[in-house]
């Protein structure tokens, strides 16, 4: 194996949960999610091969790629952000927090709070607390000030206390 | 609930994670990409020498400047003097002389002279008489041009049999084209320099055979080329001057 492929696999095997995770809790189907993260490398090999000295913050460049391609995937469908079809079938027919908490589905009560919140508070969560980006990082990827990161960070920890509240309630 | 548990919450999260075939094929599938990039680059490329890939905008003028030559180029081939695009075929034959060599010279201006004749038959055959002045005035000019190149032939390369092969076979061919345009009531003038040129040329010749040791035909040979020599028909002189050589 060339050191170019070897590079790339090893970033290959850090980030393809990670983007794929990303991907998927924006698009809430795992076929959508694993074409669109094969595609996000794809991408990135093409542009490491090319300019990979450019590339300074591999991290950045493959969320950017993905935020990307989720946006161009929406515009193609011309679907309502996190409401693909499965959704739809879950938010219409999904039990309440209790329930599914009861089932032992926390993953999943998780899953629905999340995708109750707006893409940017979702997308700043994920970044930070699930895959441990600092707010530097996550800065340069969401192309704020630091500040306006920690702000967005308060207030979606905030919005999401509140969805975990209104399915109680439900 | 409090930030601490609800971050813990979000870290549940992390048990989302892609199916381990789909991981490696993904991979594998990318990785390979490197093996035929080169091929893939290479042929783009060959796209793009052959313009395939390359805008209309950048296409056009050049393909535009290339017919607009190919069909000056095709039209300057059958033009005649006077017309718009004799010069185009001028120019092309100046540059034909200018490549040759000047042993050639001789030879391609003789060529020249004929072609020029070949014209005027063109003109007088199809009575065009605004073409004829500067067909006639073309033609003297080519003849000059040859008759300086064949006074300008060196005693030391004179008797090289080819060139002399070639200045027989125009020179012969000249009179044949001219003979045939002035049937046609066209008066093109003599042809008295090419023929004291080729006299020169001739009579140099000769005295240099006298000096040597000749076999029994090639003094037959001789004494014919003299005879014509004698007759003014030094074409004829040079072709036996040839043979002797031959023999």
């Amino acid at each position: 194996m060339s050191n170019l492929r070897k590079e790339f696999s090893n970033i290959y095997d850090k980030h393809v949960s990670q983007i794929y995770r990303f991907i998927y809790l924006k698009v809430s189907s795992n076929d959508i999610a694993e074409d669109l993260t094969s595609e996000v490398f794809l991408r990135a090999f093409e542009a490491f091969r090319g300019k990979k000295r450019d590339i300074e913050n591999v991290s950045a460049f493959l969320y950017q790629i993905a935020r990307n391609l989720v946006v161009d995937h929406y515009r193609d469908k011309a679907q309502a952000q996190f409401v693909s079809t499965d959704y739809v079938i879950l938010k219409d027919q999904r039990p309440g927090v209790e329930e599914k908490a009861a089932l032992g589905s926390d993953l999943e009560v998780v899953k629905s709070a999340m995708a109750g919140l707006k893409d940017e508070y979702r997308e700043i969560l994920v970044l930070h607390y699930l895959d441990d980006l600092s707010v530097k990082e996550v800065a340069k990827i969401v192309d704020k000030s630091e500040d306006a990161v920690r702000v967005t960070i308060h207030r979606a920890l905030q919005a999401l206390k509140e969805q975990f509240s209104v399915k109680k309630e439900v | 609930m409090n930030d601490k548990e609800l971050i813990q919450k979000i870290r549940l999260l992390k048990q989302v994670n892609p199916r381990e075939d789909w991981v490696l094929l993904t991979k594998s599938r990318i990785l390979s990409q490197e093996e035929f990039s080169p091929s893939t680059s290479l042929r783009v490329n060959w796209l793009d020498i052959l313009m395939l890939r390359w805008k209309p905008v950048v296409v056009a003028p050049i393909l535009t400047v290339l017919v607009v030559f190919g069909l000056t180029f095709t039209l300057a081939k059958s033009s005649l003097p006077g017309d718009f695009f004799y010069p185009v075929k001028r120019m092309s034959e100046n540059t034909q002389v200018n490549l040759s060599s000047e042993k050639d010279k001789p030879k391609v201006h003789l060529e020249l002279a004929n072609k020029r004749l070949e014209e005027l038959n063109v003109i007088a055959e199809g009575n065009r008489v605004g073409n004829l002045a500067p067909a006639i005035k073309e033609f003297q000019d080519s003849l000059a041009q040859a008759v300086k190149d064949i006074n300008g032939i060196q005693a030391n390369t004179s008797s090289d049999p080819v060139l002399f092969q070639q200045i027989v076979k125009e020179t012969k061919k000249l009179s044949e084209n001219k003979e045939k345009v002035e049937l046609l009531g066209v008066v093109i003038g003599d042809t008295k320099d090419l023929d004291n040129a080729l006299a020169k040329l001739v009579e140099r010749e000769i005295n240099d055979l006298e000096g040597r040791i000749l076999n029994e035909d090639q003094w037959a040979l001789f004494a014919k080329s003299r005879e014509e020599f004698g007759k003014g028909n030094y074409s004829s002189a040079l072709e036996k001057i040839l043979l002797i050589n031959n023999h």
